[in-house]
């Protein structure tokens, strides 16, 4: 009896999702799939990315959408699996037909969904995977990545930190593809402009590691002067909450290319030691521009907390895609690249303008680097000493580009 | 490679395992006496660090109290989802306990969502302990948290109770026969129906006190007990079903093993564990401590 009720109450749910479906609706709306973690402890940037994408879909829409289109946008978690991301893509793209695919967050599944939008020939608005090599070598052009990539992390932490008195390095990242790119990146301009530098152990925790006491153990007994560590998200929260029960950041000095974000400074408030260098890709404090300020405000009042760079890098997709789409005169794939690639974009965002490069459609845009400083007026760590990097100081030229595609070619053929 | 050095690892292996002990030891009295595969126990154990969290950084309770009244909780939670739901899957099969159970931890996951993780509030909530568990010890000048040293007594306390519980209380000699041969439990005469409620609530709530335990180092979010339930079934496999005793003794193997392992050849670490699981499978099926196989 109960099985039945239980069964009956599923048909209803079912029937209630059918109804709802966006595909009832009258006009033909311009339709995305997002892909975000939303759940582990990595989901902060899909909460984020999430509710920065429904407040610019609601701003473009109630001022007349795109090319007079309205934009719907559904959401689903990939559980940071890239077979699941993979799924998910191919869904949205063969049943659900979508014109654009959003996200996803972590580069594994970046590069997986990266792979099903070249085959599919659909656009991707890279929002969260930052890893260089969907730019550089297994570049196409149906993806554009509107956020700043490992690349930029890595040179910019080298330029920042080369003038600092630290030679002996270590570094802890995670053990997958940005990971990877992250260290050597930051290993390869480090070595450039301080050839004294060494660099011992390097340790890979695989991603969502639950426990980094023995990791914190091995760099204690290394003794090293800094450490490079692209740990993000969850993982910077449960390390630094580790370390700093072993006093481990007042005995070494760390480097976070992605630590300044709010899913990592707004957990960790008070605990934040003084002085970790972090860098991040947007701070809601800067600039002080009408535009920023409008853009806090709106999300606070809507969401009731700060934006993070996640939700600022997609907030920006979408006025990206809009620029795009507004330049082509459509949204047909085909004619939104070659729109994209005839001249550099530039579009406006809460940060500043940002300009999308036509050689590897990656966004060129200024990394903030400075050291976490605790801030009564906001409850959390906020930066201090702060340095913006230029975009245009750590891209890769046009040279380097054509050396990491033509390498990988000869690797891979 | 000093000698303090290698202590050190010692101590963290142990600290780990006996989260991995806390979680497991529920699970497997589940299993092995009840026979319901629950995958949702991690998600228990993800309530009990969003428990504590709440009554300690929203209610301003004391952290000890909170740590006593958190497990408590998640108890009743699992005496609610074993009366309403689990009660009636019980001659159901696996297949079908597994459905509902990874229903559950959807359900539990969004639930913890919408409550702790939505709009306005922080994804990852971290629970901060009170400042004599917030020291550093010296041990052969190598820094040790104090807190570390905690979770270990808890567990070694925990684990002495559950040894005294099990081997020489009434209800204890029930369980023990229970994982034993559950048929001829049932025709002694003993009230099968209440006696599952309270494994299932007393699992549930050892889940809770991992979870509760580990919310100030590993922080509370939504699917943290998914990434811990794997390897719980891990412990639970090699202890044997049913076997709290075997869930000790893996827990400590592993514990060990992770940490030696990424000291040692960190590219590997992952494999030693699974190593272990398979020679166990090979060689003793029923688990280091089970005694029943066969009847799956």
């Amino acid at each position: 009896m109960r099985t039945k009720i239980f069964v009956v109450f599923l048909f209803f749910i079912g029937c209630i999702a059918f109804i709802a479906n966006p595909a009832f609706a009258k006009e033909e709306p311009i339709k995305i799939g997002a892909l975000f973690v939303m759940t582990g402890k990595l989901g902060g940037y899909g909460k984020s990315g999430w509710q920065a994408a429904r407040l610019a879909i609601d701003e473009i829409n109630a001022e007349g959408g795109i090319l007079g289109r309205k934009i719907e946008a559904t959401i689903e978690d990939t559980k940071v699996t890239p077979e699941i991301g993979m799924r998910i893509a191919k869904k949205y793209i063969l049943r659900d037909k979508v014109d654009f695919i959003l996200g996803p967050t972590a580069s594994s599944i970046g590069l997986a969904v990266s792979d099903v939008c070249r085959q599919y020939k659909i656009i991707q608005l890279n929002t969260q995977s930052a890893t260089d090599v969907i730019n550089g070598e297994k570049f196409h052009p149906y993806t554009f990545s509107v956020l700043s990539n490992t690349i930029h992390h890595s040179r910019s932490g080298a330029y920042y930190l080369a003038s600092k008195p630290y030679k002996k390095w270590m570094g802890i990242n995670p053990d997958y593809a940005y990971g990877h790119s992250s260290m050597d990146l930051f290993k390869e301009k480090m070595k450039e402009l301080r050839p004294d530098s060494e660099f011992g152990s390097e340790l890979w925790p695989k991603l969502m590691t639950a426990d980094f006491t023995p990791y914190i153990n091995k760099i204690l007994n290394e003794k090293p002067d800094a450490v490079w560590s692209s740990l993000w998200g969850g993982d910077a929260v449960t390390f630094i909450k580790q370390g700093n029960r072993f006093n481990l950041f007042d005995k070494v000095k760390f480097a976070f290319p992605v630590g300044a974000s709010q899913e990592v400074i707004v957990p960790i408030g008070k605990a934040m030691v003084e002085g970790i260098y972090m860098s991040t890709r947007y701070f809601f404090n800067q600039p002080d521009s009408p535009k920023n300020k409008k853009f806090v405000k709106d999300y606070q009042d809507r969401y009731n907390e700060y934006p993070s760079y996640m939700a600022e890098e997609t907030y920006a997709a979408l006025y990206f895609l809009k620029a795009a789409c507004e330049r082509a005169g459509t949204i047909e794939t085909e004619k939104v690249i070659e729109a994209v690639e005839r001249e550099p974009l530039a579009w406006e965002t809460p940060e500043g303008w940002k300009i999308m490069r036509a050689a590897d459609h990656l966004v060129v845009e200024d990394v903030i680097w400075g050291e976490t400083t605790y801030s009564d007026k906001y409850g959390f760590a906020v930066l201090k000493n702060a340095e913006s990097i230029q975009g245009e100081q750590i891209c890769r030229t046009p040279e380097e580009l054509k050396w990491v595609r033509e390498n990988y070619e000869k690797k891979y053929q | 490679m000093e000698m303090s050095d290698i202590l050190i690892q010692v101590l963290s292996g142990l600290t780990f395992a006996m989260f991995l002990y806390l979680i497991a030891s529920g699970l497997t009295l589940i299993l092995g006496v009840i026979d319901v595969v629950n995958f949702a126990h991690g998600a228990l154990y993800m309530l009990g660090a969003y428990f504590i969290y709440s009554l300690e950084e929203e209610f301003g309770v004391n952290f000890y109290l909170a740590l006593i009244l958190a497990p408590i909780g998640v108890g009743l939670v699992g005496l609610i989802i074993e009366r309403f739901l689990i009660k009636y899957v019980y001659k159901g099969g696996h297949i079908l306990q597994l459905l509902l159970t990874y229903g559950l931890i959807l359900v539990l996951q969004d639930a913890v969502k919408i409550k702790w993780s939505g709009h306005g509030q922080e994804f990852i909530k971290s629970v901060s302990t009170p400042a004599q568990l917030n020291g550093v010890l010296d041990i052969m000048g190598h820094p040790f948290p104090v807190y570390y040293i905690f979770i270990i007594c808890v567990g070694v306390a925990v684990a002495g109770f559950m040894w005294w519980f099990l081997e020489k209380s009434r209800w204890g000699s029930i369980i023990r026969a229970g994982a034993t041969n559950r048929d001829m439990v049932n025709a002694l005469g003993i009230n099968v129906d209440r006696f599952y409620a309270l494994i299932f609530g007393l699992g549930s709530l050892m889940a809770g006190l991992g979870g509760a335990l580990s919310a100030p180092v590993r922080a509370a979010y939504p699917g943290m007990g998914v990434e811990v339930v794997v390897e719980c079934f891990i412990v639970v496999i090699i202890g044997g079903f049913g076997s709290v005793q075997g869930a000790l003794i893996a827990a400590l193997l592993i514990g060990q093993m992770e940490v030696f392992g990424i000291m040692f050849l960190e590219e590997l670490s992952m494999v030693f564990v699974y190593l272990l699981l398979l020679i166990v499978i090979l060689f003793k099926p029923a688990g280091l401590f089970g005694k029943r196989i066969g009847e799956y």
